[in-house]
Order: C-alpha cells, then sequence, then structure tokens
C-alpha cells in the first residue's frame, strides 16, 4: 500500500525536527567530516550534501533516536564518496590569492604536521575512513566494522596498512631530519 | 616507530581538529534545506517561488552525423548531460554580489528555461534553450547552449546579457514526451573576488538543484567573470552529485588558454564512477556558425583496470583523440587492439605515471568485433573489450 501523502503540518513538523537535530550534530559532524577529509571546505560540503541526502531519506529513519548512528553512516559514507571523487580530480586552485571562504583553515604547519598530512593524504579512501574513525572517533574495531558494514577482520586489516605507511613515512621524515 | 608513540601521535594529530566548529555559513545551508527540499514533489510549487517550465516540440533525433548518439548512450546519459546543462544554466544566474550572499529561499535565483530540443537558434540571458533527453533513468535536460563572451569584452559591464549558442541535441530523445515541466533552483551560492593588481577575477560557486518528471538532481557549478585572463587561470573541476539513484559524477571544466576569450570555458569529460566517459559539445565559434567540436575520448586507467564505464564505452571507427588518465597508484601503459589482434595504439615501453595523462591520436580501422584496450604492463587484470560503433 502506498504511504499517504504528507500533509503541509507534517513536513513542517519534520523540517522542524529536522533542524533541531541538525544544530545539535552539526559541530560534531562537521569535526568528524574534517577529520576524515582533511579539509575544511571538503568538510563542509560533505556535511550539507550529508544533510540533503538525511532530509531526503528521512522516511527510512524509523526511530529518531537513533538519527546519530543513522546519520552518521550517511556522513561518512558522503565523506568516502569524496574522497573517491577527490582521488581521481587533482583540483587545482585558480590562483594564489587567499580564498575568503577558508579563513578558518587550520594553517599549523610544523614539519611534523605537514608529514603527517602529506602521509594521510597519500592514504586510500578506505584507510583514511577507518584511521579517522579510530583516531579521532575512537571508535572500537567492532564499532567502526557497524559503522562501515564490513567485517572487524578487514577493518583490523586496514588500520594495520594505514599506520604501516603512517610510520614508514614518519620514519623517513626523521631519518631526513637526522642527516 | 613503537605503536604507542605512533597512537599518540596519531591522537594528538586528530584531536586538533576538536575545537573546529561548523562555520556559520554551513549552519545557514543546512538550516535551508527543507526550505528547499520539497517532498513530496506536488508541493514544490508552494516551495520555490518561481517555476520553470521547460516547453519542448516535438523534436528530431538525429544528430547529423551520428555521433553523438553513440558516445553519449555509452555515457550513463542522463548524468553526463545534466553536468552540461546546469552549466549552462547557471552561467546565465545573474550572481553578481562580491560577498557570500544569504542562503535561503527569499534569495534564491531562479531561471525560466524555454525547450526546444532540437533546434538551434540564439537567445539572450535569463532565457536559454534546453533539448531533454529521456533515457531509462528518466528525464533529463541537456543544454545546447554555450556562452561566447567578445574578446577583450569587460564581463562586470555586461549586465549579465550574453549571447548563447545552441545546437542540435542529439541523442536519446523520446518524440513522445514533448513537453517536460521542472523546477531548478540554487540552493546556495558563494561568491568571492580576487584582485590582482587591479584584475579582478570573480569566482561563483553554485549549488542547485533539479526537479522534473519524478527525478532530481544535485551539484555544484563554478563560474569565472572579470578581466583576467583565462591564461592565468588553471582548469577547474565542478562536481556534480546525482540524487535518487543518478551516479556521482565529475565534470572537468577546462578554461581555454587563450586570451581571445576571456570567459570561455569547456567542458573536456565526465567522470561516472569508475571512468572518465567523452562529452562532446557544441560551441559556437562564430554566430551563424555552429561547429561541433569532437571531444577526445577520456579514459581513466586504475590499477585494476578501466573501470565500468569502459566497457560500456563504444569508440568511432576513424581518426579519434585517445586520452588515458592514469587514476591509479602506480605506472601503468597503454594498448589498443582490434579485433584480429592487430596492436593500434601503444607500446609495452611507453608508461604512465600516476596522475599524469597521455594523448593518442590514431586512425581507428573499422572493428566489428570491437577493440580491445589493456595495460601491457599488467593485460591480464586489465583487458577490457569495447565496442565499435557502426
Amino acid at each position: 500500500m502506498a504511504e499517504p501523502e504528507p500533509t503541509a503540518a507534517s513536513v513542517d513538523r519534520r523540517a522542524t525536527v529536522f533542524r533541531r537535530l541538525a544544530d545539535e550534530h552539526l559541530d560534531a559532524s562537521y569535526r568528524l567530516a574534517r577529520a576524515i577529509l582533511r579539509d575544511p571546505l571538503a568538510a563542509e560540503d560533505a556535511v550539507h550534501d550529508a544533510f540533503v541526502m538525511a532530509w531526503r531519506k528521512w522516511g527510512s529513519l524509523r526511530d529518531v533516536g537513533k538519527f546519530d548512528a543513522w546519520f552518521q553512516r550517511i556522513l561518512v559514507n558522503t565523506c568516502r564518496s569524496h574522497l573517491r571523487r577527490a582521488s581521481r580530480i587533482r583540483l587545482t586552485d585558480i590562483s594564489s590569492a587567499p580564498h575568503p571562504a577558508v579563513e578558518d583553515r587550520d594553517i599549523t604547519t610544523s614539519p611534523e604536521r605537514q608529514a603527517i598530512e602529506q602521509a594521510i593524504a597519500d592514504l586510500s579512501e578506505d584507510h583514511r575512513v577507518v584511521l579517522a574513525l579510530r583516531y579521532y572517533r575512537d571508535l572500537t574495531i567492532d564499532d567502526i566494522a557497524t559503522l562501515l558494514g564490513i567485517r572487524p577482520g578487514t577493518v583490523k586489516s586496514r588500520l594495520h596498512h594505514a599506520q604501516k605507511r603512517l610510520r614508514a613515512a614518519l620514519e623517513r621524515r626523521q631519518r631526513t631530519e637526522a642527516l | 616507530m613503537p605503536d604507542k608513540d605512533l597512537d599518540r601521535l596519531m591522537r594528538d594529530h586528530y584531536g586538533e581538529d576538536d575545537a573546529a566548529r561548523a562555520p556559520v555559513r554551513l549552519a545557514d545551508r543546512i538550516h535551508a534545506i527543507p526550505d528547499v527540499e520539497p517532498e513530496p514533489a506536488s508541493t514544490i510549487d508552494r516551495w520555490l517561488g518561481r517555476v520553470l517550465r521547460w516547453r519542448g516540440d516535438r523534436h528530431s533525433s538525429t544528430n547529423g552525423n551520428g555521433r553523438h548518439h553513440s558516445v553519449m548512450a555509452a555515457a550513463t546519459t542522463a548524468t553526463a548531460v545534466l553536468a552540461i546543462a546546469v552549466l549552462g544554466v547557471l552561467a546565465l544566474l545573474d550572481l553578481s554580489s562580491s560577498e557570500s550572499p544569504p542562503i535561503g529561499p527569499a534569495e534564491e535565483p531562479t531561471v525560466a528555461v524555454d525547450v526546444a530540443p532540437g533546434e538551434a537558434g540564439f537567445m539572450e540571458a535569463r532565457s536559454v534553450t534546453l533539448a531533454a533527453c529521456r533515457t531509462d533513468q528518466g528525464i533529463a535536460p541537456r543544454p545546447t547552449a554555450w556562452r561566447e563572451v567578445d574578446a577583450g569584452e569587460d564581463s562586470s559591464d555586461r549586465g549579465g546579457v550574453s549571447i548563447w549558442s545552441l545546437s542540435s541535441a542529439g541523442s536519446i530523445f523520446d518524440e513522445n514526451e514533448p513537453r517536460l515541466e521542472g523546477v531548478m533552483t540554487v540552493v546556495r551560492n558563494q561568491s568571492w573576488t580576487h584582485d590582482t593588481n587591479g584584475r579582478e577575477l570573480t569566482v561563483q560557486r553554485n549549488a542547485y538543484r533539479i526537479e522534473a518528471d519524478g527525478g532530481s538532481w544535485e551539484g555544484t557549478s563554478t563560474r569565472f567573470s572579470g578581466n583576467r585572463a583565462v591564461s592565468e587561470m588553471a582548469p577547474e573541476v565542478v562536481t556534480l552529485t546525482g540524487a535518487g539513484g543518478y551516479a556521482e559524477m565529475t565534470a572537468i571544466l577546462q578554461l581555454p588558454a587563450s586570451d581571445d576569450r576571456p570567459e570561455c570555458f569547456e567542458i573536456h569529460g565526465v567522470v561516472v564512477e569508475d571512468g572518465i566517459v567523452p562529452m562532446p559539445l557544441p560551441y559556437r565559434d562564430d554566430p551563424g556558425d555552429i561547429p561541433v567540436l569532437v571531444r577526445p575520448v577520456e579514459i581513466a586507467l586504475r590499477d585494476d583496470g578501466f573501470g565500468d564505464a569502459a566497457e560500456s564505452l563504444v569508440l568511432e571507427p576513424g581518426e579519434q583523440t585517445i586520452v588515458v588518465f592514469n587514476v591509479g597508484d602506480r605506472d601503468h601503459g597503454f594498448a589498443i587492439e582490434d579485433a584480429a589482434g592487430r596492436v593500434l595504439v601503444g607500446s609495452p615501453d611507453e608508461v604512465i605515471p600516476p596522475d599524469e595523462r597521455r594523448e593518442y591520436v590514431v586512425d581507428l580501422p573499422a572493428s566489428p568485433g570491437g577493440y580491445v584496450l589493456y595495460d601491457p604492463l599488467d593485460r591480464a587484470a586489465t583487458e577490457t573489450v569495447v565496442a565499435s560503433a557502426e
């Protein structure tokens, strides 16, 4: 049986609830997207896209109390899509002039941070996502597996390879500094 | 480096994000979502101020040399054509503020669009002729408009009026579906101006949404204006995110390196999922003369092959430019054989490093059995049969 047509009142109620939940989760979502994407502007777009998706898919959220886990999965998948696109296409800034929209960009550029950022940037999307969920969100292996819909063994494997690459990159830098 | 040191380092590193807060503009964007995302579709008019109507007359699906048809058919057409449609329409919008404007329904620019598929002509800003394609995924608009700005013209004084060129869209039309109705709205837009020694370049980034025929699409687009020569700019990339079952895609927007056309741009390809598919476009060089430039076939080469998009590719016999883009993590090669096993392109000695492109110009012989694309460095993992157009 087809679902009844939503009334204007029900749509308004939905919008109210949506905005409230969005406010509650906005900062945390933005931080998670930043942690995965390592870019404030990309994080903004990913969060926006994820909320658009959430609004669209609202009907699949059976329990508003589970919004957090439901939305987190949407957000992580959206971030993965962004990473996938970014890996195929190299974005080139069209000007050397500063970008007004990135005034809040973190400009800390210590050599160590640069080395870590570069090492993370060189990782595959899967590895980057797992790293962020592990080190930023502090999720357990099982929680990450549930969130990503993969087996815990796969999470462990990805984490292991990501750590191995990071370690190699950081040790390379240390050796270079020692010379 | 011991595990605990790496753990500490990474936690410290990610911990720097702990203090980050979502910018106010992002909160505004999120808050605007319910205002511009109506459901169900029957309430669209209540949500949006103005409706654009796509009025299509019965039209011809012929495309002259037949080239568009085969190429577009290979390219998940609904998504591919939309990339162009939106770029075309958005470039007409009057988004002249150099500040990030308020976001929300009250500020949304909308456009009126008349559709006359298959026809050619010229129109002015705020009214653009689109063609529409019906595919197995629904109806997608396809613009036949392309911006042309006179050499040396300062776009800031143009008052928003510009001439667009139109051309027959061809491709997959359903002549039994002449009338469409849909809504396009700009969800958000940003604009900023670079000023370098008095030469300004304004960049506008837009996000839009189109709803038509029960489907909807979303994406972002970038527009340039100002009096800076395009040769000073690097290629820009715009990204379109499909919705309602449509694939994600990215259009590569390349500014021609010519000072003669300070504001022209071209789209060279559309990335649909795993591969880049060709996107030939009409481009007007001179009023009254509407040549169709044949764009190179662009193919993404990954570590495990060419992706699903290449499998649906149809190559035209005859002179063909093929651009291979190594999107993998290691070196690859590229070769083409015809059905008889003759090598037409490539050699085992030629390597394409990661992130690099190679362009091959080849006169492909007719090959009823299709062509075989492969990486000579790992043929077994990459071999893909590509159809030949008849």
